[in-house]
């Protein structure tokens, strides 16, 4: 099946490059607030599994509305036909050069998104692009993309709409997260009957897609996890008298190494929504900007102090329970409660503490240092919660916003972990427990549950 | 009177190609300033222009505003600013030591002798006398015939050459530009390659005069230096000179041509003395198979005061006379050049709300009861009231009311007389011109602000300079809702204005 051809059209910066940028998820597309940013037609694919479903050609602005309009009239053309006939007379003249790419893939039979900012008033010229598209009369749809947040004129936009296309959405490009990209497919399913299937099939794919990579990105995040809990680093040094200024180096050293695993996790989420110019650097005011062990991170995100102490007492009663069974319930439960008690303690206790700091003899000479793994209960479920925003942010980013910073209240906010059911705390509890203890038993039972979890909570 | 305040009397008559320069710059500098920030500078300016009681004259108004900022620059000029202020001077001073260097080259090459072959007289007068005499001749024939006729001097060759590459290199860039670089950069580029064109075409003349000069000047650098290297040659070591030719040329037509090349001087310095006589001629002809030393060393070294002389005669003296001529010319270019343009009447109407208005002929009036202030410089009005015809796009009159239009339009351009732009007119340059009155002083397109330039519009400004004389003011006003989208819109027109290379064009916005 030949996937479906989409034109998008309109007056010089309105918007139509942003809305080719987030409908085929490719950040590299030129977008500037100055006029005629593009000069060329470019077909743009929107890929779903490694396959197209849809392209979509950036077009120029119109560039000469009154004249195209009057020699349409004069010339009594429609359909591909007219455009073709336009391109053969005036390819040759340079004032035409972006009327002439603009109707470059009408004249190959493709639909007409028509792309307007309805947050300014409807012009003639507006009226007269829509007039040259209403007689070339391929299917076509008409998307309000607006630039700022005023309605004064969206009626009178919508009212010009309806006269002259068959479909009308809202679509703000910098802003359209995957449901409102779906929305606008469905919309263009409307406008002609005969690619129906194709967008369909389109539609399906994409979703599937979707789902995926939301898989994909859980087991980025349980790898992290995984990487994490269990990342120490060593030094050797040759006496005692290095050591203060040995661990201090090698405490920074280990926090360095768990915010790069961190920015790794991060780098691969972002390539794997295909934003290559998101940074990762974000703003001051965002939470995801904060270091990993900063106060602000460690205080919005993560499990209440409760919270915490009930998730890490289901691993103490595990243990508990499995002296218990050892014999044979004549222990009457009391190692169950006293692991519940004793877990739960230590995690109130442990709130604070990173890691710890080994001191070994070196056989030959000298001491080693060992610093990690990281031994804090609210740690894992810290990294969970940033990995989670980190997602969220970079999935619904629609690829044509050009700021590569995100801001994101921190004062509100609180980690998703906290907001999860006690089961599902519980369950996270015991994963980053078997990490901890590298069972690989318990690891391979824990981890597919883990991951089904993260991939619901994507 | 001290010689410093005629020099300061001086300087606030004329022009000087130094002068243009730095109001260019200074015009340049300030596209990047905000209007207010122009507007309260004007103010304090226009003060002392006042304080002066200078004739305030358009010309003189601006020589003294240069003068001032100029006075203020230097006080804060950095070493770097200094420097690049001299830079045009002594870019020239270096051109001239270059070329100073390769005549000496040229010629001490020409006069190359190694004792067994006699310097080729034919080679030197052929490459250092008779290409100069030629070049000299044909510049000055173009200038008389400038001075007779002064549309003759377009057909210069210098002038021909500049236009053509200007004309083929903008749209070389604008493509180059297009694949290569981002809208924003494309069209600054483009803008600064049009404002240079719409300089060039304000400044055609003195411009002309000026490089024309420049020529003269790296010409007798040239020839002062092929003239010392035969000085240098003749007096430290001893060459023999000699002419040759495969031809039938007989001595006799060699020394009659010789005599008649000599007769600016012989009067001064006869036969033998300053030019060959026929028995020297006859005693330096080199016969290849014979070698030199058969002939007389005296007839050998009569050529060089001919040499000398026909280089300062015929490569010098042309070269100082044209220098000269181009001086006097770029002087009276300087003098009657009108250096009213759109951005210089930007600055005049800035120093006029503030100080005195200028009238057409130059008089003065009254100072202004109702001055703008600063936080609404569009408010400045521009000269009395002058014949405008504005035509205004039909969206705006669904947006604002007429009365409130031709408001706007009053305080930018005085009386208006307005019409509706029609398709036809941006459709149809026949209608254009049907409807353009070739009398107006100014013509106004009134457009919506919200909308960025289109190709359609400008080849609509493009036609409407052509239907209008070429200086009749062509102002672009935008008019739209007061909102933060409008200013790149406004941005691109004035880069457009630019690119237009049209010094009478001005855009302007207005946010109700």
């Amino acid at each position: 099946m030949t996937p479906p051809l989409f034109a998008i059209i309109g007056h010089p910066n309105e918007g139509k490059s942003s809305v080719v940028s987030t409908l085929t998820e490719n950040d590299s597309i030129a977008i500037s607030s100055t006029p005629g940013e593009t000069t060329r037609s470019n077909t743009y694919d929107a890929k779903a599994q490694g396959k197209t479903i849809i392209s979509f050609v950036d077009t120029p602005g119109f560039q000469n509305p009154t004249r195209c309009l009057s020699w349409l009239k004069e010339n009594e053309l429609s359909g591909a036909a007219a455009a073709k006939e336009f391109i053969n007379r005036f390819s040759a003249d340079s004032q035409f050069h972006h009327d002439c790419e603009l109707m470059t893939p009408l004249a190959q039979g493709a639909g007409v998104i028509f792309v307007a900012d309805a947050s300014r008033p409807l012009s003639k010229v507006d009226l007269q692009e829509m007039e040259i598209l209403r007689l070339l009369g391929l299917p076509r749809a008409a998307i309000i993309n607006s630039k700022s947040e005023s309605q004064q004129n969206l009626e009178q936009w919508k009212d010009a709409f309806r006269k002259n296309f068959n479909a009308i959405r809202v679509f703000n490009a910098h802003n359209a997260n995957f449901t409102e990209r779906i929305g606008l497919l469905e919309t263009l399913k409307t406008i002609e009957q005969d690619w129906s299937p194709a967008l369909v099939a389109a539609i399906q794919a994409i979703n599937e897609d979707w789902g995926e990579r939301a898989q994909r990105s859980a087991e980025i995040i349980s790898g992290l996890l995984e990487e994490s809990l269990v990342f120490t680093q060593s030094k050797l040094i040759a006496n005692e008298s290095q050591s203060a200024s040995s661990q201090k180096k090698l405490k920074e050293s280990y926090r360095e190494g768990l915010i790069k695993l961190e920015k790794r996790a991060w780098a691969d989420m972002k390539n794997l929504y295909r934003h290559h110019k998101l940074s990762i650097d974000f703003d001051q005011q965002s939470i995801l900007n904060e270091d990993l062990f900063s106060e602000k991170t460690w205080q919005a995100m993560g499990l209440t102090q409760s919270q915490l102490a009930i998730a890490a007492s289901t691993i103490g009663a595990g243990i508990g329970l499995s002296v218990d069974a050892a014999l044979s319930g004549l222990s009457f439960g009391v190692f169950t409660a006293a692991g519940a008690l004793f877990g739960g303690g230590a995690a109130l206790l442990k709130g604070q503490e990173l890691s710890k700091m080994k001191v070994n003899h070196v056989p030959l000479g000298g001491l080693k240092l060992t610093i990690g793994p990281n031994r804090n209960e609210q740690f894992p479920f810290i990294l969970l919660d940033r990995a989670l925003l980190f997602h969220r942010v970079a999935s619904n980013w629609a690829h044509a916003k050009q700021e590569n910073t995100l801001e994101i209240d921190s004062n509100k906010k609180k980690g998703d972990s906290s907001n999860w059911s006690d089961k599902d705390r519980k369950l996270a509890a015991r994963f980053f427990a078997a990490i901890k203890s590298q069972r690989q038993d318990k690891l391979t039972q824990l981890y597919p549950e883990f991951n089904q979890l993260i991939t619901n909570v994507l | 009177m001290t010689k410093k305040s005629t020099d300061n009397k001086s300087h606030l008559r004329t022009w000087s190609f130094g002068r243009i320069l730095e109001l260019e710059t200074q015009l340049f500098d300030d596209q990047a300033v905000d209007e207010a920030t122009l507007v309260e500078r004007d103010r304090k300016i226009a003060e002392k222009i006042g304080k002066q009681g200078e004739s305030p004259s358009p010309n003189r108004s601006l020589l003294s505003w240069l003068k001032i900022i100029r006075e203020e620059k230097v006080q804060s000029l950095t070493f770097e600013e200094l420097a690049l202020q001299k830079a045009p001077r002594k870019a020239a001073l270096t051109l001239g030591i270059v070329y100073f260097f390769i005549g000496l080259t040229l010629s001490w090459n020409l006069l190359r002798y190694n004792g067994e072959q006699a310097i080729n007289v034919s080679a030197f007068i052929g490459v250092i006398i008779l290409i100069q005499a030629l070049a000299a001749a044909t510049s000055l024939i173009l200038l008389l015939l400038g001075l007779l006729k002064p549309k003759v001097t377009d057909l210069s060759i210098g002038s021909e050459f500049a236009k053509f590459f200007l004309t083929s290199l903008t749209p070389i860039i604008a493509r180059v530009a297009a694949f290569s670089l981002s809208a924003e950069k494309r069209e600054d580029l483009l803008a600064k390659v049009g404002r240079f064109r719409s300089r060039l075409w304000i400044y055609k003349d003195p411009l002309r005069w000026k490089f024309f000069q420049l020529a003269q000047s790296l010409g007798m650098a040239f020839n002062l230096g092929a003239i010392l290297a035969l000085a240098t040659a003749v007096t430290f070591s001893d060459r023999a000179f000699g002419w040759q030719t495969s031809l039938d040329i007989t001595p006799e037509a060699v020394h009659s041509c010789i005599t008649t090349l000599s007769l600016p001087w012989s009067w001064a310095l006869p036969e033998t003395k300053g030019f060959p006589d026929l028995l020297q001629i006859q005693g330096s002809q080199i016969v290849l198979k014979d070698g030199i030393l058969s002939l007389n060393t005296a007839d050998l070294t009569s050529w060089w005061p001919f040499l000398i002389l026909s280089t300062i005669v015929y490569g010098f003296f042309p070269r100082l006379i044209l220098n000269g001529l181009a001086h006097l010319n770029l002087k009276k270019c300087l003098r009657s050049i009108d250096i009213e343009n759109a951005e210089t009447k930007r600055v005049l109407r800035r120093l006029n709300a503030h100080q005195f208005a200028f009238t057409t002929d130059n008089s003065v009036s009254a100072p202004k009861s109702n001055p703008a202030t600063s936080e609404n410089p569009n408010a400045y009005r521009n000269s009395p009231p002058t014949s405008c015809q504005a035509w205004i796009a039909s969206t705006l009159e669904t947006q604002f009311s007429s009365k409130k239009i031709k408001e706007i339009l009053f305080q930018e351009l005085g009386a208006v007389e307005t019409n509706e732009l029609r398709d036809e007119l941006v459709d149809s340059r026949e209608q254009l011109k049907q409807s353009l009155s070739d009398n107006q002083s100014s013509v106004c397109f009134v457009l919506e602000a919200w909308l960025p330039p289109l190709e359609e519009t400008k080849q609509l400004v493009r036609n409407a300079r052509e239907v209008l004389a070429p200086k009749t003011s062509i102002h672009i006003a935008l008019i739209g809702h007061k909102h933060p989208s409008l200013h790149p819109n406004f941005e691109q027109w004035k880069r457009i204005a630019h690119q237009l290379s049209d010094p009478y064009l001005t855009v302007s916005l207005h946010e109700v």
